[in-house]
């Protein structure tokens, strides 16, 4: 229920930014110079003389049949290129998850298994890792593959982009997501059923797979949900700085164009994205623990 | 590893002196931060330019400190709305917990903590106009929430004590009782859940310059410098490094401190 109101909100929010803004749509494509009947017509043609709750009602309308309108400054239909690059970066996104569930898996299977060395060096590591901003660590990434000539960079657009984007990306999940696992893993040990399945010997692979991993999975999920937020975010910048034709890169030269209909279309994509993702995030929290209900969905 | 205490006292030095540093060095050195010399366009590190100059021969030292040091005040004033802001509205909240401007507030408090901020305030920005007070004003608007529910919980403790009951009795309004009698002891917490907020306020300002959307040139900004350095970056690795390294320092000190001070209490 809170996911509908805010996905509502949003979209509410995302077309009223659009239509109070100071400047007029008409005056950005014709530049400053045009003549006020060619104003009169363009405004016509973008149905910007409606009132604007038939202007409401058209927004709504195209965002059930995917018709975001054509961008100002190429001239082509918004949706194709929104969904082009969002599929690039849902693609890093993902995968970057991918690679921080695994890598949070593990470390906490081997500081399970092992002795309390390796847990230190891990919480260093993700203490450390945890805390660098993305723009940061895209710029060391970079810089450490032109140094080496590992991948091709800011001219060279191609799947070794994508792969430096992913691994940048991964960078903040991974710490973050093995902190909370650690966290949980060593409250867990000292729990009485795990103490009872060890000492009916059972091996410890076993009971951290079998047993423990689920319960420990409730928290690592929640936070799982806040990485989303910030990794679209965080994606949106490392895309720029390896020239990958991501939903970042969209924005950033929709922004430098002010190209109006091309930036809306991509926040009602992100927007309804997020909400689409959030509400699977509370699906999976049931399904981990159904004593929870719907808790999580305020 | 060092003990908690080391740890705090080494971050929060490095966070003070950099700051120091940042205020002091104009007054030491003056290399103008916006001044062009084009004779002296790509030098390397020396002991002249400490840490180079850029594509238009401006001083990368000086240039990294007063980005560094216009990030860090504007940082902190735009903290400090964002706290007393979220003080209020969780004040409210809390004490008429359950009414329809609870329920509000409460909303607008799930939400900013489930919306991929980043992207919005850059749209919100290139629509509503570029420049350092309108970043700052969005900014603060979006991270007040933390606080905010923070105080929201600990009113909601504290209103039920028989102190602030006396007060109800002795026929106090309810917002003198709120000012007086209820905030006082939410503050502290508040304060704590919201200083995480600084480092990411400064993170974020970075990646709006680098956006183009923030600090305006000529001024200057770690985010801007980052953005103009990596078209150089091949022939001048310096002019980006520098101001990434400046900004990853900042953010991770800040961090630690803030880390550690939200586990301590």
């Amino acid at each position: 229920m809170f996911y509908i109101s805010l996905l509502f909100g949003l979209l509410f929010l995302n077309f009223v930014l659009f239509h109070i803004i100071p400047t007029d749509p008409a005056r950005i494509i014709l530049g400053p110079n045009a003549d006020n009947a060619a104003v009169e017509q363009l405004h016509q043609e973008l149905g910007l003389d409606a009132p604007l709750i038939t202007q409401f009602g058209n927004y709504t309308k195209g965002l059930f049949s995917l018709d975001l309108g054509t961008s100002y400054s190429t001239r082509r239909a918004v949706w194709p290129d929104v969904a082009s690059s969002f599929k690039i970066t849902l693609l890093c996104s993902f995968s970057a998850l991918l690679l921080a569930t695994i890598y949070s898996l593990l470390s906490a299977y081997i500081t399970f298994i092992s002795d309390s060395r390796s847990r230190r060096v891990f919480t260093i590591l993700n203490g450390s890792l945890v805390s660098v901003p993305s723009l940061v660590i895209a710029i060391a990434f970079g810089l450490a593959s032109i140094q080496w000539n590992l991948l091709g960079f800011i001219h060279a657009s191609d799947t070794r982009n994508i792969v430096m984007v992913i691994l940048v990306l991964a960078v903040y999940p991974s710490a973050s997501l093995s902190q909370i696992l650690l966290e949980q893993t060593l409250k867990l040990h000292q729990q009485t059923y795990i103490l009872a399945v060890k000492s009916m010997g059972f091996t410890n692979s076993f009971i951290f797979w079998k047993r423990l991993l689920k319960n420990a999975l409730l928290p690592w999920l929640s936070q799982l949900s806040n990485i989303v937020v910030v990794l679209i975010g965080g994606a949106a910048i490392v895309e720029v700085v390896f020239s990958v034709p991501g939903i970042g890169r969209l924005l950033f030269q929709a922004v430098l164009s002010r190209d109006l209909p091309v930036l809306q279309g991509i926040l009602s994509t992100v927007i309804i994205c997020f909400i689409t993702i959030n509400i699977l995030v509370t699906f999976s929290y049931q399904w981990l623990n159904p004593h929870k209900g719907n808790a999580r969905a305020v | 590893m060092p003990s908690r205490q080391k740890q705090y006292i080494i971050a929060a030095s490095i966070i003070v002196g950099l700051w120091l540093f940042f205020e002091i060095w104009p007054w030491v050195v003056y290399n103008s931060p916006i001044e062009i010399a084009l004779n002296d366009r790509f030098h390397a590190p020396s002991t002249s330019h400490w840490f180079g100059t850029d594509n238009l021969g401006r001083d990368v030292l000086s240039r990294v400190a007063s980005g560094a040091r216009l990030s860090f005040r504007v940082s902190i004033l735009a903290w400090l709305a964002s706290l007393s802001l979220g003080l209020i509205l969780g004040g409210i909240a809390g004490y008429w917990e359950g009414s329809w401007l609870d329920r509000i507030i409460n909303w607008l408090v799930s939400a900013l903590f489930t919306i991929p901020y980043l992207i919005i305030i850059i749209a919100a920005l290139s629509i509503l106009g570029h420049g350092l007070v309108k970043s700052y004003l969005v900014l603060t608007f979006i991270v007040w929430a933390a606080p905010a529910r923070m105080t929201r919980i600990n009113v909601i403790k504290v209103k039920t004590l028989d102190f602030v009951q006396t007060a109800h009795a002795m026929g106090f309004p309810p917002l003198a009782i709120l000012k007086k009698s209820i905030l006082p002891s939410a503050i502290p917490p508040a304060i704590i859940a919201s200083v995480a907020v600084l480092p990411e306020l400064v993170a974020l300002d970075a990646g709006l310059a680098f956006f183009g959307l923030g600090v305006q040139p000529p001024t200057p900004s770690l985010g801007k410098m980052i953005a103009d350095g990596l078209n150089t970056i091949s022939l001048a690795w310096w002019i980006a490094l520098v101001p990434t390294i400046i900004l990853g320092l900042i953010c991770i000190s800040m961090n630690i401190a803030a880390k550690i001070m939200r586990n301590t209490t």
